[in-house]
């Protein structure tokens, strides 16, 4: 299923003599040279569409403060929609009028993005959150059995802390990040996965906060289910996170520090958050 | 931006041994046909270590009205094993914080216990409430 016009927005994104709005031309700026991936801005209408809808069909748009997201459109044209079938699984539309997102419970809540990975390309994703209760091992974004990348937040001392994860066909390499992240916090966290190097960064608020060298090698599943999950790891042993997502770029392809940069600070002020 | 229809939060908490029937009740009284997935994991333990699946959810007022009539199949389940799920129905026992005197329900191996709250009830709260802690997680790394 592709309810955006694919073709359509990514000539909205490149074409035309106006000069394109900040959103499009990040867009454009990570997508545009083919890039795999998804971006998902947890508001109903974006770019002048809907994106939100209460059902995994796409029949029923999230119209209110309150309504449950079963599908979450990717706006980068790519395709990789975020949806979950399960209808108590569903997380939460939410707005206080200036900032929107999508709320897990962190009991079964977690939308599932079909496998997008481009196994031996660079990796990026960058994801806007406000942290909940912090819990042992909860998944802001993994794969099943820990497959391709994603991070971990775990709980320390009742705050949350960053557990980046890479999963190569070399073998899963992770490491603890210094940071600490405090109920009601919002954070911009992003992770990197430097194919050629085996380099692997995680950024917390734009600032380097662990990293780690591993063995150069493509990304990999390891397990047989190949989906992704947001707010949970898909797999049966799914660890939701309570958190609210207020945005999320994922790509598969080279992104350096500028983009790096550039991509926080969109999801920065969709959160209404400044970077130091 | 009009107001939504799902007014409830609704935690259930169900004993290993009746997953099965729970998620042919979730099948009813849910809006989806892969509903049968609701309780998926027993992630949660009460103090003497009894394990239970959870699920919470928002919900809309008809979802508690359904629940206490006898049940019939919705349109996107037909196939739904009735007799499953009314023997899942019969274990209900509700907390319901929409009242004005609601009372406190456990989590109990012998019932599948239920909080009803206003939407702007807290999952976490709820299975505080109930006697339950999460079960330590695998970790895979």
């Amino acid at each position: 299923m592709n309810i955006l016009n694919d073709g359509l927005l990514m000539g909205q994104i490149l074409g035309g003599g106006r000069r394109p709005d900040p959103l499009r031309a990040l867009i454009a700026s990570l997508y545009g040279d083919g890039q795999q991936g998804a971006m998902f801005i947890p508001k109903p209408p974006v770019l002048g569409q809907q994106v939100l809808f209460q059902d995994s069909d796409g029949t029923t748009p999230v119209t209110a403060d309150g309504d449950p997201v079963g599908l979450m459109l990717d706006i980068s044209g790519r395709g990789n929609h975020a949806s979950q079938e399960t209808s108590a699984r569903r997380p939460i539309y939410r707005t206080d009028g200036s900032i929107s997102w999508v709320a897990g419970d962190g009991i079964d809540d977690g939308l599932v993005v079909p496998d997008y990975f481009v196994r031996d390309a660079d990796q990026f994703m960058s994801f806007a959150i406000r942290m909940g209760a912090p819990k042992l091992l909860r998944y802001l974004a993994g794969g099943d059995r820990d497959s391709y990348l994603g991070v971990i937040l775990d709980e320390v001392a009742g705050q949350a802390r960053l557990r980046p994860y890479v999963r190569t066909t070399s073998g899963t390499d992770a490491s603890d990040g210094a940071g600490r992240i405090a109920t009601g916090q919002i954070a911009i966290i992003s992770l990197r996965w430097t194919r050629s190097t085996g380099l692997f960064e995680c950024y917390l608020d734009g600032q380097l906060d662990s990293s780690f060298s591993a063995t150069p090698a493509d990304i990999a599943p390891r397990a047989t289910t190949s989906q992704y999950g947001l707010l949970y790891r898909t797999g049966s042993v799914d660890q939701p996170l309570n958190a609210d997502l207020i945005g999320a770029v994922m790509v598969s392809g080279t992104v350096d520090d500028t983009l790096r940069a550039s991509a926080e600070s969109y999801l920065s002020q969709l959160a209404g958050v400044t970077l130091p | 931006m009009t107001q939504t229809q799902y007014q409830l939060r609704t935690t259930i908490c169900t004993p290993s041994a009746h997953m099965p029937d729970a998620n042919q009740l979730a099948l009813v009284l849910g809006e989806s046909a892969h509903d049968d997935k609701t309780f998926a994991g027993l992630n949660y333990e009460d103090a003497d270590g009894n394990l239970y699946a959870v699920c919470s959810t928002v919900a809309k007022p008809l979802f508690a009205e359904m629940a206490g009539q006898p049940l019939v199949a919705p349109a996107h389940a037909p196939d739904v094993d009735l007799e499953s799920a009314t023997r899942a129905q019969a274990l209900l026992v509700i907390e319901d914080r929409t009242s004005g005197d609601p009372v406190p329900v456990q989590a109990s191996p012998d019932h599948i216990a239920v909080i009803l709250d206003t939407r702007f009830g807290e999952a976490q709260e709820h299975i505080a409430s109930m006697g339950l802690t999460l079960v330590p997680s695998e970790e895979e790394l």
